[in-house]
């Protein structure tokens, strides 16, 4: 069932800051969401290892994920093990083919120190099996609320997604340790029409007798199949370089601009946009190892 | 599963597989009187009077069902020869078309150390066979061939040892049931039951981007080139971008080194035969040139996964000429071997692509810098390695012999040139006997053979060394040792004493026979359960009782494996944690040793990050402060070597041809352009030194400003624990700050010349 919510253009950054890496924020009036966890119930979800409870932090509904590292007991062959919190989907919430992104807010708070390299994971299972698709929340800090957006470009049987968890592993914590994950939200996003969501250069540093410039472009909320136009340019101190009109398609893909003549040495700025947003990212072009034009 | 099930699953199967042949195709299945029949084939057994000597021949018939491979019943069975032979049957005059099919079925019970190398001969066509047995769980091969042969009323097929040969089955057909006979042979090897295969679905497909106007002259053509960096995968499908095509090569190298040339062709109708050529580009002859083809595989998502395939480039085959299909890129991998005396300069030429009748040249440009590189004694570039001598004193003849040494030689000529320095040894031993003896005669047989080698080829020590804590603990326990030690139970203390002896039997040998210093590996991958850490490290108590050095692979960063701090000497590390200043101050503080194995790179999970390898042998490495780098493993086989479908998990990393010659694959070649990255930073940080001491203000000026653009260098390495697919440099940016480096150390180098001139 969809539960279209619109939230306001700061939410939407924030939500946006793990993928965009140059521009501004993306307008939120395109966005469409579902949600599979908010603070307010935790309807469907299970521990293992673990318990989970409503509370509110901060004034924010959570459910508080709490865990008590435990190397000698835990399940059958496992005593270092994998606590975990988890909901096995409805038949209804399977289907996550239109779907192109997961967001999930987290706090956490811990006995220990710190938080390891690895502090907890996400991690899905579909088609009867488990997807292989796992992410870290990398970067997870102490005491304040982050929010984690994942590409589920790359998930596959996404038709059939049986279950969707958070776990950690206790190989990564100390025997006793005491742990709490507090998550506000866990959503499926979607974008409703074309928008130009992160521009990265192939490189940041570039030859400057290379013909074209390279760079990764995601654009979400393209129909399947179809393309979405955008304009790039390459320009220092407002004059344009070089610039040329790409199609692009749903998800992350390669554009190039073409360089008619090599551009002084220096720094310039890659500039992409989809009409209603721009982004730009910086590049340096350098002096090449084959100077004298072999081109 | 019991022999009578299996008999009947292979029948099952066989009857699955049957399809209606044309009655004039002629189909023989050799094997024994009881094993499966193809269904339409003629049963051939050794008591056959067509053939020529019944003397010297027996069968094997091993039907397997999936474990690791799976056999039909032409596949399962075949005849076996010691001396030469010759198999005659009727056939109407006329132009024949005869496939032979060699192999050995399932499970192999005989010689593992058995290479068979054979001709087999039809009219005047040789075709020379060599397959090796398969050790445990692989390689498992089927090889066939195809011979044109004209009747006059019978065809021989000959068969002429080298040490022995395998026949499994021949098909035999006049051309006009070709069809039906390609038909068959798809059927006859397809690697498992049409079920089985179904149970395999496609990923998800990485985007191929949108496709590009195809040009009236690139349609007339046939075809048309493209280029995208080596180290980015290029899938038969995915489209490039207008800019990507009518490229110009670019590479930049020192004397010596090796440096890929990659180029994409996109056929537009089925190309059939496309020939790739090189002529000299400067001063690199055309014969320092390979050129090879890269080959698409079928590959799991990760190491054991299941039901799920990704078609992933992958396996780097030699090519000279042969058919590309219709819209599927195919991209051509040269390596430039630069040589030592090579002249500065930048140098161009081209690459002459031509298919059909049509030819396209792709202009190279090269830049052969003014400076040679250097190895970083400090940084050592190892590899786990399943060793082919091992197979020498088993081998039942003498051509098997041969090859397992030639074997041995050319992986390491290759792995030199990759910038491979050292390789893990191991040293198995049985439990003491009763008057505390051990048996290793032939470990220090194999030990010394490989050391020898091993000095042959530069090789680096120390080495590390595993040994058989499970034959001891076997003795003591009347178990074994399972996966990851679990369920281990604490043995008695005799047992660890008998890890002691069994430590200072082994250096008692290596001192005597001057063998370099071994570091020592009493069991690998423990878990961090509490009774398994606190088993390993009364282990590793015991070995360190014999005055050497220990090695763990285990994470020190990980809480559980607290316990091995005072035992462990050298941490072999997953992910490069901890990081670098953690690591560098305990080496500093402790004398311990940081290695890593980066399984994620290597090819257990994902054949595809190539960049991230590159990055992870590099950059990466040098900014992690650890000292060796080790990954698992130079060649691993699970059923056939080039279905990583198959088995219980999937093969990597290189591949063998025939007759043994060493496969490269992308990870690999990632590996020593890694190596070379680190070549360039080590030979500036050395030239850096000696510019610091120069007399000349303009030296020491020029050092200076190559130590700022190094350390700029440094501090834009985005630090990753594991660099796989992403947050960090793309393949172009690492090309770059190669360069930044480069262009530095030539400069630095031309004027500690003239200062020193």
């Amino acid at each position: 069932m969809l539960m279209p919510r619109w939230r306001p253009l700061a939410m939407l950054a924030a939500l946006l800051f793990p993928l965009i890496r140059a521009g501004a924020a993306a307008p939120t009036d395109d966005l469409e969401r579902l949600a599979l966890l908010h603070g307010r119930s935790a309807d469907g979800w299970q521990a293992v290892e673990g318990t989970i409870t409503p509370t509110t932090l901060e004034g924010t509904p959570a459910i508080a994920f709490r865990v008590e590292v435990n190397w000698l007991e835990g399940e059958k062959g496992y005593p270092i093990g994998w606590p975990r919190m988890q909901m096995n989907l409805p038949k209804d919430r399977a289907d996550w083919r239109k779907w192109e992104r997961i967001r999930v807010k987290v706090y956490a708070r811990t006995s220990r120190g710190s938080l390891p390299h690895q502090p907890l994971g996400l991690t899905l299972s579909a088609g009867g099996r488990n997807a292989n698709w796992e992410r870290d929340f990398e970067g997870l800090g102490l005491g304040r609320w982050q929010e984690y957006v994942f590409d589920l470009s790359d998930l596959a049987l996404r038709d059939r997604v049986d279950s969707v968890g958070l776990f950690i592993s206790e190989s990564n914590y100390q025997h006793g340790d005491v742990l709490e994950f507090f998550i506000a939200d866990v959503e499926l996003l979607r974008y409703t029409r074309p928008t130009l969501i992160s521009l990265e250069p192939r490189a940041k540093l570039v030859f400057a007798d290379d013909c074209s410039l390279g760079a990764a472009v995601t654009m979400l909320g393209v129909p399947a199949g179809a393309s979405a136009p955008i304009q790039v340019r390459l320009e220092k101190g407002g004059r344009a370089f070089a610039g040329c009109r790409a199609e692009v398609a749903e998800g992350t893909g390669l554009i190039s601009l073409r360089l008619p003549k090599p551009p002084p040495t220096g720094d310039y700025t890659l500039v992409a946009s989809d009409g209603k947003r721009e982004l730009r990212a910086g590049v340096k072009l350098i002096t090449s190892p084959w100077q004298g034009g072999a081109r | 599963m019991r022999p009578h099930i299996a008999v009947l699953a292979s029948a099952l199967f066989c009857a699955a597989l049957a399809v209606p042949t044309s009655a004039e195709v002629l189909i023989f299945d050799l094997g024994s009187a009881e094993s499966a029949l193809w269904a339409g084939a003629q049963r051939v057994t050794p008591d056959d009077p067509r053939w020529r000597s019944p003397q010297g021949l027996s069968t094997h018939d091993a039907p397997a069902q999936g474990d690791p491979v799976w056999t039909n019943a032409l596949t399962q069975d075949a005849i076996l020869g010691e001396r030469a032979n010759g198999f005659r049957f009727q056939a109407p005059s006329g132009k024949w078309r005869v496939y032979a099919l060699c192999g050995i079925g399932g499970h192999w019970d005989r010689s593992q150390a058995q290479y068979w190398d054979f001709d087999v001969t039809v009219g005047g066509e040789s075709w020379r066979c060599q397959m090796q047995a398969p050790e445990g769980s692989g390689p498992h091969r089927l090889e066939s061939h195809t011979f044109a042969a004209a009747s006059a009323g019978e065809i021989e097929v000959r068969l002429t040892p080298r040490s022995k040969w395998c026949l499994a089955g021949l098909l035999a057909w006049q051309p006009q049931d070709d069809s039906a006979a390609r038909q068959l042979i798809r059927r006859i090897e397809q690697w498992a039951p049409d079920e089985e295969i179904a149970k395999w679905k496609a990923d998800v497909r990485p985007p191929a981007g949108p496709s590009l106007a195809i040009s009236a002259s690139d349609r007339k053509q046939g075809f048309f080139v493209w280029h995208r960096h080596w180290a980015t995968p290029i899938y038969p499908w995915t489209n490039p971008t207008a800019d990507e095509t009518a490229p110009v090569l670019r590479v930049f190298a020192a004397p010596g080194e090796y440096e890929p040339i990659t180029f994409t062709v996109r056929p537009l109708r089925p190309l059939h035969r496309a020939e790739v050529k090189v002529a000299a580009l400067g001063p690199v002859p055309a014969g320092e040139i390979e050129v090879r083809k890269v080959r698409y595989m079928k590959a799991r998502r990760n190491y054991s996964d299941r039901g799920l395939y990704r078609m992933v480039p992958d396996i780097l085959d030699r090519w000279q000429a042969g058919p590309l299909p219709a819209n599927e890129n195919a991209t051509f991998w040269l390596t430039v071997h630069v040589p030592d005396q090579a002249k500065p300069g930048v140098y161009r030429g081209a690459i002459r692509f031509s298919a059909d009748g049509k030819a396209a040249a792709v202009p190279v440009a090269l830049r052969v810098l003014d400076t040679r590189l250097q190895e970083d004694p400090n940084h050592t570039y190892g590899i786990y390695y399943e060793e082919p001598l091992r197979e020498v004193g088993r081998a039942p003849d003498e051509v098997s012999r041969r090859y397992w040494i030639r074997k041995a030689e050319m992986e390491r000529a290759d792995m030199v040139a990759h910038g491979t320095r050292n390789i893990t040894l191991s040293c198995w031993s049985p439990a003491a006997d009763e008057n505390g003896k051990f048996d290793m005669t032939e470990s220090f047989r194999l030990l010394d053979a490989q050391l020898k080698l091993n000095a042959r080829f530069g090789f680096q020590p120390p080495y590390m060394v595993s040994i058989s804590s499970e034959s001891a603990y076997e003795k003591y326990m009347k178990t074994g040792l399972a996966n990851h030690l679990a369920g281990v139970q604490m043995p008695p203390e005799a047992f660890f004493t008998e890890i002691t002896a069994m430590v200072r039997a082994i250096e008692q040998e290596r001192k005597r026979r001057g063998w370099p210093e071994f570091i020592y590996q009493p069991y690998d991958e423990p878990s961090a359960d509490p009774p398994i850490v606190a088993f390993m490290v009364r282990l590793f108590e015991a070995v360190k009782a014999a005055g050497v050095r220990t090695y763990t692979t285990a994470a020190p960063e990980k809480p559980g494996y607290q316990p091995f701090k005072p035992v462990v000497d050298v941490w072999c590390t997953q992910p490069f944690l901890p990081d670098h200043d953690t690591a560098v101050a305990d080496m500093k503080a402790r004398g311990v040793a940081y290695w890593c194995y980066p399984n994620d790179i290597s090819g257990e999970n994902d054949h595809t990050p190539v960049a991230g390898a590159r990055m992870t042998y590099g950059f990466g490495f040098w900014r992690s402060g650890f000292l060796r780098l080790i990954p698992w493993i130079y060649q691993y086989s699970i059923g056939d070597p080039f279905n990583y479908l198959d088995g219980s998990a999937m093969d990597f990393m290189v591949r063998s041809e025939q007759d043994g010659r060493p496969i490269p694959v992308a990870l690999w070649e990632a590996y020593r352009e890694g190596y070379d990255d680190m070549r360039y930073i080590y030979t500036l940080q050395q030239a850096i030194a000696r510019g610091r001491k120069s007399p000349s203000g303009q030296v020491r000026a020029e050092a200076a400003a190559a130590q700022q653009v190094l350390d700029a260098v440094w501090n834009a390495i985005p630090v990753r624990a594991q660099y796989q697919y992403r947050g960090f440099w793309s393949p172009e940016e690492m090309d770059v700050y190669r360069w930044l480096v480069a262009e530095r150390l030539e400069r630095l180098t031309k004027l500690l010349r003239q200062t020193k001139q």
